[in-house]
């Protein structure tokens, strides 16, 4: 496949344009679902290739994509991206910013600990039959599933200026669930939580410990049914990874992506409140949050060596010591706000085009563990396990809800609580903030379903958090 | 766009090579063109053809599942291989339904050579329409428009072969100026009988409607919601709308098929007839879709069901492929005078459930908040997050504006709903 890019660059080359890009991707997935007890589906999207073909030339970003790749289908391709760019740039006021990069060749070859697609697929079968059979058999549980899927990409990123990369990643997300029932009411739990996905194999599904769970979120899913709802109207809140990873994401992760900015999603994905002014004074949050992006860990399923317009990894600061310094940025962004780009254009598949995207986008931990910071609290709640969330399209005024909580009273985990439910405005969220654990609580949580652009992308990405608390927080407003 | 005669081909050779008991074997293949537009200026020309290829095989009632992008023969090989031995490794399935029989399927014209001619030459002359309106403002203008070419394919082991071609033209568009922003969008199955200068018209209309918004006080207001935020509060109600849920006692509509469970000036329909609608040839692996009622006059009728489940309880399996929403005659000037205060909201956002049982939800208004006093708009305001339940809300709706085509697959009206719940205001 590199020859087959290699020749569609020297066409692009021999073409009267100022840059080009090529991309290549072999994607496998593999879904494997169990519902109550029964296997509903297992199923495989093999080899699926795609290539996509983005050219600027007078001024203008043209972009064209194909799955199919005989050679009059890339032609067509090549042409059709060259004259996307030429048609547009008629109505171009600016043309589009460019700035050529040092060229890179590399390659990343991930390695699974166990590779599920060389795995017996029977064995994949046994095991995941073995938990869906435990969370089966108790009256109260009317609905169960197990899943998960695993992912495999061979990308090759080749431009015109003579860069060269090839990758292999593996990404893996398993999750069980199941929902208690009384008639009147029904409550959830699931494990290991809403952002499951992780970089790598088998290993993966085996260190979310499922079996060793069953028992647990069903116990709880039943308590839940008459566990007590919170009362307060404000309270202290302690939220634990799973769903802080939520948090971060849609309130700073989205809202800090620079094409906001700009209005280039204002159709579809939203937009931000933050404006270019803000960065470097604005108060996001207080003195203890530090955000970063950071597409060098090798750890998250954010990491590569150059982003899908060429620009190499590495990490930004987004928000230090509390205040907005930085953006997640592409080239010609980053060139409109005057910062550096900051390696966060990427696409889910070759035939897509790049957007601005989180990577690896963390809250970088404070000190302590989350049993120190539950001793430190007086009265408040500890709640993880997402179960719904909305936010608005500046991403500034939002509601989430976790399937749990527990009561903290003087320092001590209590009794549950059902459905926590709390609003917050997202600066002012972060700003009462007093409270991160260490890197001891620190790790990275993920998604395989983060959506943006039109037509829609979803893209597979990390964040790495730590427990963090919450001072006076508004809750449980129903209707 | 691959050709009807290559997916056959692919179709022979599944049915000569497949050694299950049954088979689905679906091609879905797409041809776009789409161009986005930000600031007044073009950014992006995007076009692509996908193409996917399903393979579902049972020996016995043991499934298997693959699925890729290539219709060599290679690839066809490889599909097969994997499904099949996927299958002969999977349990039982006490749900499966054999595959469907040949059904003579309903006489529906889903595509339109207006739209599937449309070049990017037209498109970008449109938008450009759009922006001289947006620079006469002073406003900036972002968007999208897109032309969309879709194949879908289907033959099964026991018969039943179905082809249907279809097309759509949308485009949206954002205008923002200060703190004023508002976006209309559209989609038509036949790019002849879309009308820019009408959505121009609209957008202009609402844009001048708006000034710097200031907050009132959250609480339980009378609201006119406009139809694209009908049709977005729409999606949430059908997505819970199943059957085997509701009998299995997870959704508010449990026990509920038969009786007045909406308000009573509520009709929803999926019909094959309206010309202007796209309308599903077939559904759920073979099925003939028809004409069906959902709700009529507050009563639930039908809901989504599953081949399996509609089998084992004598349904139709079937689901919602077109929306049209029974509306009336009031004006929004009407409706202004039928409350003594409310607000007008021209979409929505970002709605999530808060009780599935309940059927509570959670959402947000976006494009521009109207409030009305004394049967006049008086100020913009801003927006507010929104608790409901929605199928409640049907049976606070006090008046129905004429159902309009706001999507190539729906029909929606205005409607005046009594007492909206919101829970918080913003301060945008």
């Amino acid at each position: 496949m590199k020859k087959l890019v290699y020749d569609i660059i020297n066409k692009l080359n021999a073409q009267n344009i100022t840059y080009a890009d090529v991309r290549f991707t072999d994607t496998d997935t593999q879904q494997i679902y169990f519902e109550k007890g029964k296997l509903k589906y297992f199923g495989s999207d093999m080899d699926s290739h795609a290539l996509g073909i983005r050219v600027l030339a007078d001024g203008c970003w043209g972009f064209a994509g194909t799955t199919i790749l005989d050679k009059t289908s890339i032609d067509k391709t090549i042409k059709r991206a060259i004259s996307n760019a030429r048609i547009g740039s008629k109505f171009r006021k600016e043309p589009a910013f460019f700035k050529k990069l040092k060229p890179v060749q590399d390659s990343y070859l991930f390695k699974p600990i166990e590779d599920p697609f060389l795995m017996d697929d029977k064995y994949k079968i046994d095991f995941h039959e073995k938990i869906a059979q435990k969370l089966i058999g108790n009256d109260k549980i009317v609905y169960s599933f197990v899943y998960s899927e695993f992912y495999r990409q061979y990308k090759i990123f080749a431009n015109t200026e003579g860069t060269l990369v090839d990758s292999l990643v593996y990404d893996s997300m398993p999750k069980m669930y199941v929902l208690a029932s009384n008639g009147r009411e029904s409550m959830s739990r699931n494990w290991p939580g809403d952002m499951n996905g992780q970089r790598g194999g088998f290993e993966i599904i085996r260190n979310a410990k499922l079996e060793e769970n069953t028992d647990r979120i069903i116990e709880e899913a039943i308590k839940l049914l008459d566990a007590p709802r919170i009362e307060e109207e404000r309270a202290d809140l302690i939220i634990g990874n799973g769903h802080l990873a939520l948090q971060l994401h849609e309130s700073v992760g989205h809202a800090t992506e620079a094409d906001r900015i700009f209005g280039k999603e204002i159709s579809y994905a939203g937009k931000t409140f933050i404006k270019p002014a803000m960065l470097g004074n604005f108060k996001y949050g207080s003195d203890i949050v530090n955000i970063y992006s950071d597409s060098i860990n090798q750890g998250g399923m954010g990491f590569h060596l150059v982003d899908d317009e060429g620009t190499p990894g590495g990490t930004v600061d987004i928000v230090k010591n509390g205040i907005l310094v930085d953006q997640q940025t592409s080239q010609e962004n980053a060139a409109l706000l005057g910062v550096k780009p900051s390696s966060n254009m990427m696409a889910s598949y070759a035939d897509d085009i790049p957007l601005i995207r989180m990577t690896n986008f963390c809250l970088a931990p404070g000190k302590g563990s989350l049993d120190d910071l539950i001793k430190s609290t007086e009265n408040g709640y500890y709640i993880d396990f997402t179960k719904t969330w909305s936010i608005d399209d500046n991403r500034n005024n939002f509601q989430f809800t976790t399937e749990i909580g527990w009561k903290i009273e003087n320092g001590e985990l209590k009794h549950i609580v059902k459905e926590p439910t709390y609003f917050g405005i997202t600066p002012e969220f972060w700003a009462a903030c007093d409270g991160i654990c260490g890197e001891e609580e620190w790790d990275f949580q993920g998604t395989f379903h983060c959506g943006k652009g039109e037509p829609g992308q979803a893209m597979h990405l990390s964040h790495g958090v730590a427990p963090a608390r919450f001072k006076n927080i508004v809750c449980n407003v129903k209707a | 766009m691959i050709t009807k005669k290559e997916m056959q081909k692919a179709a022979e050779f599944i049915r000569k090579n497949v050694a299950a008991d049954d088979f689905n074997f679906s091609i879905n293949g797409s041809e776009d063109l789409l161009t986005r537009f930000a600031q007044n200026g073009i950014t992006q020309h995007i076009s692509g053809n996908k193409l996917n290829v399903n393979l579902n095989v049972a020996f016995d009632n043991k499934n298997g599942a693959a699925s890729g992008n290539n219709l060599d023969e290679g690839s066809l090989k490889y599909l097969i291989k994997t499904a099949q031995g996927m299958a002969k490794l999977n349990q039982p399935d006490p749900e499966f339904v054999g595959s469907e029989s040949a059904h003579k399927l309903p006489d529906v014209n889903n595509y339109a050579k207006n739209t599937a001619d449309l070049t990017v030459e037209k498109i970008v002359d449109d938008i450009l329409i759009c922006v001289k309106n947006a620079e006469s403002k002073g406003a900036k203008l972002s968007g999208i428009s897109q032309k969309h070419v879709y194949d879908t394919f289907l033959i099964t082991k026991n018969g039943f072969e179905g082809f249907d071609r279809s097309t759509s033209f949308s485009h949206s568009m954002t205008l923002k100026k200060e703190g004023v922003e508002t976006k209309v969008s559209r989609s038509i199955k036949d790019y002849a009988k879309f009308s820019m200068a009408k959505m121009i018209k609209q957008l202009n209309s609402q844009f001048d409607s708006l000034n710097n918004p200031v907050q009132i006080k959250k609480g339980k207001i009378p609201v006119i919601l406009r139809p694209a935020a009908v049709l977005n509060w729409l999606f949430y109600l059908i997505w819970t709308f199943d059957r085997r849920t509701a009998d299995e006692g997870h959704t508010p509509f449990t026990d509920q098929i038969g009786k007045q469970f909406f308000g009573k000036n509520f009709t929803f329909r999926s019909r094959l007839d309206d010309p202007d609608l796209e309308a599903s040839k077939f559904l759920n692996g073979g099925i003939p879709a028809e004409n069906i009622d959902w709700i009529v006059n507050g009563v639930l009728k039908n809901m989504s069901a599953t081949r399996f489940y509609a089998k084992k309880n004598d349904l139709k399996a079937l689901r919602p492929y077109n929306i049209i929403v029974e509306g009336g005659d009031t004006t929004e000037q009407e409706m202004m005078k039928m409350v003594d205060r409310g607000v007008i909201i021209n979409n929505f956002w970002y709605i999530r459930p808060t009780d599935r049982k309940i059927g509570e939800w959670t959402g947000l208004t976006r494009d521009g908040v109207l409030y009305f006093e004394d049967g006049k708009i008086q100020k913009s305001v801003t927006n507010f997050r929104w608790n409901e339940i929605l199928h409640d809300a049907t049976k606070r709706i006090l008046a129905m504006g004429p159902s309009i085509q706001q999507e190539y697959y729906a029909k929606v009206p205005t409607l005046l709903i009594d007492d909206f719940n919101f829970v918080d205001v913003t301060t945008f």
